[in-house]
């Protein structure tokens, strides 16, 4: 009779002393004990990508040039990780906003303009526009490729929890705008008309 | 003296004999350790790694570790006894795998990683490998617009303990996981195997007959997981998305049966390792270490560029 109470009672015991959690997450949490993605992030922001938006090219001089002459804006301009056929710019400027849409506000860089040179995007940020675009993070630095990929997860949700909010809603069409960003070309076609901005600072004027 | 012609001649045949064997003996080896002959993909990336390196006038022996770590590490003791030169290195684990380019490293023999890297910077001199990341990304978004932006999902994993693992799934979940509509319902393991993926599909099934769609870190998995999804009767309503750009699968997208994968170039990525070698080999050091490679999206709409393991010439 004890013996039918005890196996069950050992099961549930057992049962509560056990966690569920995804294979990922586990394996993140691991690798988080020696390498903070977050703090590393943070870190580069702050520290190392404010101090540097001087290096970014004259966006009026990138976008008359891509209009001219692409390849030679890409050779001139553009930074290429490895052996890919992805390619960023890392560009500032002043400009005007034409128009603010669902996850994109639209700027011309002359007053008075209705065609826009090149667009802010203000959600669903993914991919690696900063980190690779910046030119101020090198792969080599970092042991593991994992914890650098998670740098630019960071770096995008520094973008969209800090840097968009900061200006998403208190600009209007016709607002005179400076800004400072990354875009990553992956299609010609549609990548650099307009070209995308993952944004770094935006400041109404 | 017709006595001492015979001697002559059997003295300079002798000598041309031993002169052959010493210029034989003096081109260099080039090892290509890989982590699995079980898969195609690896197959094609060995061969292209072997054939390119005899090319450049190397011998060149592919060792197979059957994604067995130890196995890989009585291949490196064979290897640096050998008197091969250099090492064109797929490892098993990129942490497991480190120990064995340091003792080749010690040997003075070079490791070029292709494919798969080790979690170390400084040991082997280039780590050459497709970029995993961006890929599992670019899937993600493809992915989020199949399902519009709703659905229930099983994620099938690669071998743990490899990078490209991670790095896919990390990149898809960098996309997929800002969705609050789409729900991962479970997440397993099937170690980059088609066997393991139809078994281990066929049991998450059991539970989950209601997905949308299973997002695979490998195409072997994704055949795997469509054989079980077509057992089930459902593979028409479920979406099956893979990573590579093997025959099988680009020949599946463009039958309907797998919605996309994601194509990498096992010849380009096997090239270049075994040029940096021969590069290295002729004095060159300085060496940019980890190099990613392009990957690119294959859907049911560009299917027309792509064949298996690349683009159509």
């Amino acid at each position: 009779m004890k013996k039918i109470l005890i196996i069950p009672l050992m099961i549930l015991l057992t049962a509560l002393s056990c966690t569920i959690e995804r294979l990922d997450e586990a394996r993140q949490r691991e690798a988080q004990k020696e390498f903070n993605a977050a703090d590393y992030a943070k870190k580069f922001w702050d520290a190392t990508l404010l101090n540097n938006l001087h290096k970014a090219v004259d966006a009026a001089l990138l976008i008359r040039k891509i209009e001219n002459n692409p390849a030679g804006a890409k050779k001139e301009y553009a930074r290429t990780p490895g052996n890919s056929s992805i390619y960023y710019y890392f560009t500032g400027g002043k400009g005007y906003i034409i128009s603010i849409e669902e996850g994109m506000i639209y700027i011309g860089l002359k007053p008075g303009g209705d065609e826009p040179d090149l667009a802010i995007v203000t959600s669903e940020i993914f991919g690696n526009a900063i980190r690779d675009g910046s030119g101020l993070l090198n792969i080599n630095d970092f042991d593991n490729i994992q914890n650098f990929n998670d740098v630019s997860n960071e770096i995008n949700k520094i973008v969209l929890d800090k840097v968009v909010p900061a200006f998403n809603n208190s600009l209007r069409v016709g607002d005179k705008i400076t800004f400072t960003g990354c875009a990553e070309v992956m299609d010609e076609v549609l990548d650099l008309d307009p070209l995308l901005l993952v944004p770094v600072n935006v400041e109404k004027l | 003296m017709k006595k001492n012609t015979i001697y002559l001649l059997i003295f300079m045949f002798s000598f041309l004999i031993i002169h052959i064997n010493l210029f034989a003996a003096e081109k260099s080896k080039i090892a290509v350790v890989i982590s699995t002959l079980n898969n195609p993909w690896f197959v094609v990336l060995g061969e292209t790694a072997a054939e390119k390196a005899r090319e450049l006038g190397y011998d060149a022996t592919v060792f197979d570790s059957q994604n067995d770590t130890n196995k890989e590490a009585a291949h490196f003791e064979n290897i640096i006894a050998a008197g091969y030169k250099a090492i064109i290195f797929n490892p098993t684990d990129s942490d497991g795998s480190i120990a064995n380019v340091r003792l080749a490293k010690k040997a003075g023999i070079p490791c070029f990683c292709i494919d798969r890297g080790i979690n170390s910077t400084g040991d082997a001199v280039a780590q050459i490998f497709s970029d995993n990341y961006t890929g599992g990304m670019l899937m993600g978004r493809y992915f989020v617009k199949q399902l519009g932006k709703k659905g229930k999902y099983v994620e099938l994993l690669g071998v743990l303990s490899a990078n490209p693992t991670w790095s896919r799934s990390k990149g898809f979940h960098s996309v997929v996981d800002n969705y609050k509509n789409i729900k991962m319902v479970a997440q397993q393991s099937a170690e980059f195997d088609r066997n393991k993926a139809l078994e281990v599909l066929e049991s998450i099934l059991q539970g989950h007959s209601d997905i949308d769609a299973v997002w695979c870190g490998n195409d072997a998995m994704a055949m795997g997981a469509y054989q079980a999804l077509l057992a089930a009767g459902l593979a028409d309503k479920v979406k099956v998305f893979g990573f590579d750009g093997a025959k099988d699968v680009t020949d599946a997208i463009a039958n309907g049966k797998i919605t996309a994968t994601i194509m990498q170039f096992p010849k380009t990525v096997a090239n270049m390792g075994v040029e940096k070698a021969d590069l290295y080999l002729n004095g060159k050091r300085d060496f940019e270490e980890k190099i990613p490679v392009s990957v690119e999206l294959v859907t049911q709409s560009n299917i027309s560029k792509y064949t298996g393991f690349g683009k159509k010439e």
